[in-house]
């Protein structure tokens, strides 16, 4: 085991971590160091300052019209339907997922970049119809003691409707590296291994078929002794 | 006199349709503004910046005003939904070496009204190595082996460009708050 990082190693990674780009090990350790130190704190608040005034920096710029009717209809909070109905963000995410997984699977990746959105989809389509599948869908996967401001995901679980479906955790920001024990729970509360995640360099990944339908799927859960737990949330 | 923007939130939250419109208004230019800047896709950031306020109205209650401004707190959930939009399809659609000047180039637009002006001139006065590495990690949270490899420098001269970086514009900000 190594010693605990001090306030010295800390300190030459609180700019980073105050701009949110600490990740793996290294986030973990800081976290650890200022639960217990109050003089880091305080000087990760001024780093933090920087941090925040230089996101209100971008540069403002007003959306489409009606933007403003699309999201309050998204939160329920209008009876107007929304102007322009868009694409919803998971429909993004799983189009992105869809790039990933294709070029994941070699099928031409340089193809898939230039597609446009009709053939995407065809192909997309395709790609399910393969495996008689329904849908793809991709969930963040997060640290269960996360905190919203300082969020980013530590990888995606995607997971595929179809006969058979099945999970692929890919982890690209683990807290610390070594083995995770990977489960699924289900709604029902049943849980289900689906192996072992071994991660080096803060990234692992791992594939496995489940037998409960995606719709079903109420969490995938991520476990390391004395690291806080990573799960993808589906319901 | 217009409710303040912790009002709003928790009003919004509460299910108060009028106090929702009024915070999409006030916070849309900017929530849509820093999407645009990481994904670089007018469309895309659209995507981002309505799933930003679905987040902000869903976590409401996690809002701490000790911890930050109700500004800067929409506008980190925005950064994080955006870079896990690049991160996902792993391809970073403008420059990220350039975000900088888009940053520093704005002088006498409605963003300097907020008072940005400080944090503005902040930034140009750093040597302009520093300051790329710091808008690369604010904006793209790039790690420092990440930027280190886009620009081509060793891991270690990166990290030092972050943290004289942020020392230097927290320093700047701290004599001109006196």
């Amino acid at each position: 085991m190594s010693e605990p990082a001090g306030c010295a190693e800390v300190r030459d990674l609180l700019p980073e971590f105050a701009l949110g780009s600490l990740t793996g090990h290294d986030r973990a350790e800081v976290l650890r160091h200022l639960m217990r130190c109050p003089s880091c704190r305080r000087e990760l608040d001024g780093l933090s300052r920087v941090a925040d005034e230089l996101l209100l920096m971008a540069p403002q710029q007003e959306p489409s019209a009606g933007f403003e009717a699309a999201v309050l209809g998204r939160i329920g909070l209008s009876d107007a339907r929304p102007q322009k109905p868009r694409a919803r963000f998971g429909k993004m995410l799983l189009r992105a997922a869809a790039l990933v997984l294709v070029a994941a699977l070699g099928a031409g990746a340089v193809w898939w970049h230039t597609a446009g959105d009709r053939g995407l989809a065809r192909h997309y389509k395709q790609t399910l119809s393969v495996a008689d599948g329904r849908y793809l869908t991709a969930v963040p996967i997060v640290a269960s003691d996360r905190d919203t401001a300082s969020y980013s995901a530590a990888g995606y679980v995607f997971a595929y409707q179809g006969n058979p479906s099945w999970l692929m955790v890919t982890i690209s920001a683990a807290p610390a590296d070594g083995r995770y024990n990977v489960t699924m729970v289900a709604v029902d509360g049943e849980s289900f291994t689906i192996g072992a995640c071994q991660a080096t360099a803060s990234s692992c990944a791992i594939g496995n078929t489940v037998n409960v339908p995606v719709s079903e799927i109420q969490a995938v859960r991520l476990t390391q002794p004395g690291v806080p737990t990573l799960i993808a949330q589906f319901h | 006199v217009s409710a303040s923007d912790e009002a709003l939130l928790a009003a919004m939250s509460a299910g108060d349709t009028d106090a929702a419109a009024v915070f999409v208004r006030r916070f849309q230019a900017r929530i849509y503004g820093l999407a645009l800047t990481i994904v670089g896709v007018a469309e895309t950031a659209e995507d981002v910046a309505q799933e930003a306020f679905v987040r902000i109205w869903r976590h409401a209650d996690d809002y701490d005003p000790r911890r930050a401004q109700v500004a800067s707190w929409v506008l980190t959930i925005t950064r994080n939904l955006a870079i896990d939009v690049v991160r996902v399809r792993r391809e970073v659609p403008t420059m990220p070496e350039t975000v900088v000047d888009v940053l520093t180039a704005a002088e006498s637009d409605t963003a300097d009204i907020d008072g940005n002006t400080q944090i503005r001139s902040a930034l140009r006065e750093l040597p302009r190595d520093q300051a790329v590495a710091v808008a690369m990690a604010a904006y793209y949270g790039f790690t420092a082996r990440e930027i280190a490899e886009r620009l081509s420098i060793p891991l270690g001269t990166a990290k030092t460009r972050i943290r004289l970086g942020m020392s230097g514009l927290r320093q700047r900000l701290e004599v001109t708050d006196e």
